[in-house]
C-alpha cells in the first residue's frame, strides 16, 4: 500500500492546554516530509496522533482512502514508528526482542527478515547480547530494526538521528534512501536542519501548534529555511 | 467543549433551587415524624431512631454507586466527558452516605448489642464499598484531569459495582453466627410511615446533592474551557 | 491467538532471566511465614485453624509484587508501546499478560506450599489435588483483576502503592471463599460442605476474566 497520507484539521489538547490547533498536512508516496520546530510546537504529539498512538480530539488522518481511527487494528502493520524510547526489553537480546516483534505483527518466517535487518543496521554481530549491554548509538538502531521489521509503508521517525555516531547515520541514511526509493514515505521530526533539509521532499515548520512555514524543498534554498527557521524561533519567544 | 456543558443541569437553576427548599422542608417534616411521630421501640429504646437515618443512608450509598456504574458504562461507550462527571460527582456524596452508615452502625450497635463493630454482611459490604470509594478518590486525585483517568474511574466503576454483590454473598456465608443485625424488623404502621418518608428525603437529598455537584463541575469545566480560548 | 503466546511467552522469557518477580515473591512469601510464628504463639490446634487464612493472605500479599513488576517492565523504555503499536487486539494483549502472571504467581505458590508443610505441619498431601484445585481457581480470579488493575496502577503517581488500594477490596470474595473451601478440604469434609464457595469461586472466575478483558484497552490506552 503506497497511498498518500492525509491529515486534516488536527486538534489536540492536553489538560485544557491546546498543543495542537489546527493540523493539515499531505504526503504523497515516495515522498518524505519533514518536520520541525521549537521544543512543545507539538511535532511528537503529532507524530503519535499519526501513529495511531493518542486520538486526536479534531480532525481525520486518512491512508489512502481509510479513515486511520475507524479502522481496526489491521492498519497498525502499515505504519512503522520511531521515538525518543526504544520500545524494546533490556534484558532480551536482539534477537528474542526482534522474534517478539515479529510475532505480535503476525510475520511468517520472520527469521531471514530478522536476519536481513540486523545485518543492515550492523547489529547482527551483537545478536545474542542483551539489548541493555548496547550503546546509545546501538540502541536507536535497534530501535529502527524494531520499526521497520514488518516492512511498513509509512514511517513516522522522530529524531531518528540523535545518538548516532557516524557510521550510525550513515547506516541510517542509507537504510532511508532504500525505502525512499521503495517508493514509499515517510514524516520525519528532526531538530537537525541540515539533515532534514537534505533528506526532505516537503519542509514544514510547526509554530506553536499550527503550521508555521510549508515548502517544497526544490523550491527553498537551505539559507532561505534556515533563516525562516529563526524567526519563527523568535517570534515564539 | 463549551456549548455541549450548557444543558439541562446547568441551565436548570430555577428548578434547583425549588429542589433545594423542597429537600429541606421534606428534612424538616421527616424530623418531625422520626422524633414524634414514630413511637419509641419496646425493646431498644431511644437510639432505634437512628435506624431512620441509619438505612436511608445506605439505601444512598447503594444507589449512588448505581449511577456510577451505569455512568461509568456511558462514559467508556460515548467518551463523552459529562457521564464521567455524573460518576465522579456520584462517587463523591456515596462516599459521604456510606460513612454515615458506618458511623450510625456503630452507634446504635453500642448500646444495644455491646459491640462497637460486628462483621455482619450488610455493614461489612458497606464497609468494602466504602474502601471501593475511596481508592477511586484517590485514583483520580493522585492522576489528575485527563481522559486516561476518567478511563481508569470509569473501570474502576464497573469492576466495584460487580463486586459488590460477590461480596455481600460471600461474607453472609460467611459467617450466620454474626447476624446481631436485624434482617427482619418489626415495624409498627406510624413507623413504617416515618421510614418511607424518610427513605424518600434522603433520596431526594441525593439527587439535589448530585445536581449541585454537576452544576460545580460545569461550571469548573466552563472556566477552564474559557482559559483555553484565552491562551489561544 | 498466537499473539497471545508470543506475548507469554515474552514474559516469561524475561522472568526466566532475572527471575527478578519470581524470587521476591518467594521471599517475601516466607518472610509472612517466618513473623507469623514469631508473632503469634501457637498451639497445634491453633496452627490447623489459621493455616487456610494464612495461605491465602502469604499468595496474595507476594502476588502483588508479581503483579506490579509485570508492568514496571513494560514501562521501562516503555516497551507498552511496542505492544500498542502492534496490530494486536487489546483484549489478546491482555490475555497474555494475565497468561504470564499466572504461570509465574502459580508457581510460585506451588514452591511455598512445602514450607507452609514445614511451618504449620499441613496435611497438605493428602488432599493435595483439592488444595491445588482451589489455589488455581482463586489465583485465577485475583491474578485477572491484579493485570487490569496494575495496568492502571503503573500510571499512576501512586504508582505500586495503588494496587493494592485497588485490589484488596474487590478480592474479598476470592479471600473468603478460598478460605472456607481450604478449611473444609483440610479438615477432610466432603465436597458437599464447600459447594457452594466453589460455585462461588468459578463465578467470580468467569464474570471477572471476561470482563477486564472487555475493558483492557482502556486501561493501556492513553
Amino acid at each position: 500500500m503506497t497511498v498518500p497520507l492525509r491529515a486534516q484539521h488536527i486538534r489536540k489538547s492536553f489538560n485544557n492546554r491546546p498543543v495542537l490547533r489546527d493540523i493539515s498536512l499531505e504526503v504523497r508516496p515516495g515522498t518524505f516530509a519533514v518536520i520541525a520546530g521549537g521544543n512543545g510546537a507539538g511535532k511528537t504529539t503529532l507524530l503519535r496522533i499519526l501513529a495511531k498512538l493518542v486520538k486526536p480530539d479534531d480532525g481525520t488522518i486518512l491512508i489512502g482512502e481509510k479513515d486511520l481511527w475507524a479502522e481496526t487494528d489491521e492498519v497498525r502493520s502499515h505504519l512503522g514508528f520511531l521515538s525518543h524510547n526504544i520500545y524494546l526489553y533490556d534484558e532480551l537480546n536482539a534477537l528474542e526482542n526482534l522474534r517478539f516483534t515479529a510475532r505480535l505483527f503476525g510475520l511468517k518466517n520472520y527469521q531471514s527478515r530478522i536476519t536481513l535487518v540486523l545485518q543492515k543496521l550492523r547489529l547482527y554481530h551483537r545478536q545474542f547480547d542483551p539489548i541493555k549491554t548496547y550503546s546509545r548509538g546501538m540502541q536507536q538502531r535497534m530501535a529502527l530494526a524494531r520499526a521497520i521489521l514488518h516492512n511498513p509503508d509509512l514511517l513516522l521517525l522522530d529524531e531518528p538521528f540523535s545518538g548516532l555516531d557516524e557510521s550510525g547515520v550513515e547506516i541510517f541514511t542509507a537504510f532511508i534512501q532504500e525505502f525512499k526509493a521503495q517508493n514509499k514515505s515517510a514524516i520525519i521530526v528532526s531538530h537537525n536542519l541540515r539533515t532534514g533539509y537534505d533528506l526532505a521532499d516537503v519542509l514544514y515548520i510547526l509554530d506553536d501548534g499550527r503550521i508555521g512555514f510549508q515548502e517544497r524543498k526544490q523550491d527553498i534554498t537551505y539559507e532561505e529555511y534556515h533563516t525562516e527557521y529563526r524567526r519563527i524561533l523568535e517570534a515564539e519567544r | 467543549m463549551n456549548s455541549k456543558y450548557e444543558d439541562v443541569f446547568y441551565r436548570d437553576n430555577l428548578a434547583t433551587k425549588l429542589l433545594g427548599y423542597l429537600v429541606l422542608f421534606a428534612m424538616f417534616v421527616s424530623f418531625l415524624l422520626i422524633a414524634w411521630y414514630a413511637p419509641v421501640e419496646r425493646t431498644m429504646g431511644l437510639v432505634q431512631k437512628i435506624f431512620y437515618y441509619h438505612v436511608p443512608s445506605a439505601w444512598n450509598a447503594f444507589l449512588a454507586f448505581g449511577v456510577v456504574f451505569v455512568a461509568s458504562i456511558l462514559y467508556l461507550t460515548s467518551k463523552d466527558r459529562k457521564w464521567d462527571i455524573l460518576a465522579y460527582s456520584s462517587v463523591e456524596i456515596g462516599v459521604i452516605f456510606s460513612l454515615i452508615v458506618l458511623i450510625t452502625g456503630p452507634i446504635w450497635a453500642r448500646p444495644i448489642w455491646g459491640v462497637w463493630w460486628s462483621w455482619e454482611p450488610r455493614l461489612t459490604t458497606t464497609l468494602i464499598l466504602f474502601l471501593i470509594y475511596v481508592a477511586y478518590l484517590l485514583l483520580r486525585y493522585f492522576s489528575g484531569e485527563s481522559n486516561q483517568t476518567a478511563n481508569f474511574s470509569a473501570i474502576l466503576g464497573i469492576i466495584g459495582f460487580l463486586v459488590v454483590p460477590l461480596v455481600y454473598t460471600s461474607i453472609n456465608w460467611w459467617s450466620p453466627e454474626a447476624q446481631v443485625h436485624p434482617q427482619r424488623v418489626g415495624l409498627g404502621p406510624h413507623m413504617l410511615v416515618a421510614f418511607f418518608v424518610s427513605l424518600f428525603t434522603f433520596t431526594l437529598l441525593y439527587v439535589y446533592l448530585l445536581i449541585r455537584r454537576v452544576q460545580m463541575a460545569y461550571a469548573k469545566t466552563a472556566v477552564d474551557d474559557l482559559r483555553e480560548q484565552q491562551s489561544e | 491467538m498466537r499473539q497471545i503466546f508470543a506475548i507469554l511467552w515474552k514474559d516469561l522469557q524475561l522472568e526466566m532471566k532475572t527471575k527478578e518477580s519470581f524470587l521476591s515473591m518467594l521471599t517475601f512469601g516466607l518472610l509472612i511465614l517466618v513473623l507469623f510464628n514469631f508473632a503469634f504463639d501457637l498451639t497445634p490446634e491453633m496452627k490447623r485453624l489459621i493455616t487456610p487464612g494464612l495461605l491465602w493472605i502469604t499468595f496474595l500479599f507476594s502476588g502483588i509484587l508479581g503483579l506490579n513488576r509485570s508492568f514496571s517492565l513494560e514501562k521501562e523504555n516503555m516497551a507498552i508501546h511496542g505492544l500498542l503499536l502492534a496490530p494486536v487486539d487489546r483484549g489478546l494483549v491482555f490475555f497474555g499478560k494475565f497468561g504470564s502472571n499466572l504461570i509465574i504467581l502459580l508457581v510460585t505458590e506451588l514452591l511455598t506450599l512445602p514450607f507452609f508443610l514445614l511451618f504449620l505441619n499441613m496435611p497438605l498431601f493428602e488432599h493435595f489435588w483439592w488444595v491445588l484445585g482451589i489455589i488455581v481457581l482463586g489465583t485465577i480470579g485475583f491474578v485477572s483483576l491484579g493485570t487490569l488493575f496494575s495496568a492502571m496502577a503503573t500510571s499512576t503517581k501512586l504508582r505500586e502503592v495503588m494496587l493494592p488500594l485497588l485490589l484488596f477490596p474487590v478480592s474479598t470474595p476470592i479471600l473468603l471463599a478460598g478460605v472456607a473451601c481450604l478449611r473444609q478440604i483440610l479438615s477432610g469434609e466432603p465436597f458437599t460442605t464447600y459447594r457452594q464457595w466453589f460455585s462461588l469461586l468459578v463465578v467470580f472466575d468467569i464474570i471477572f476474566v471476561v470482563v477486564p478483558s472487555l475493558i483492557f484497552e482502556y486501561a493501556i490506552e492513553e
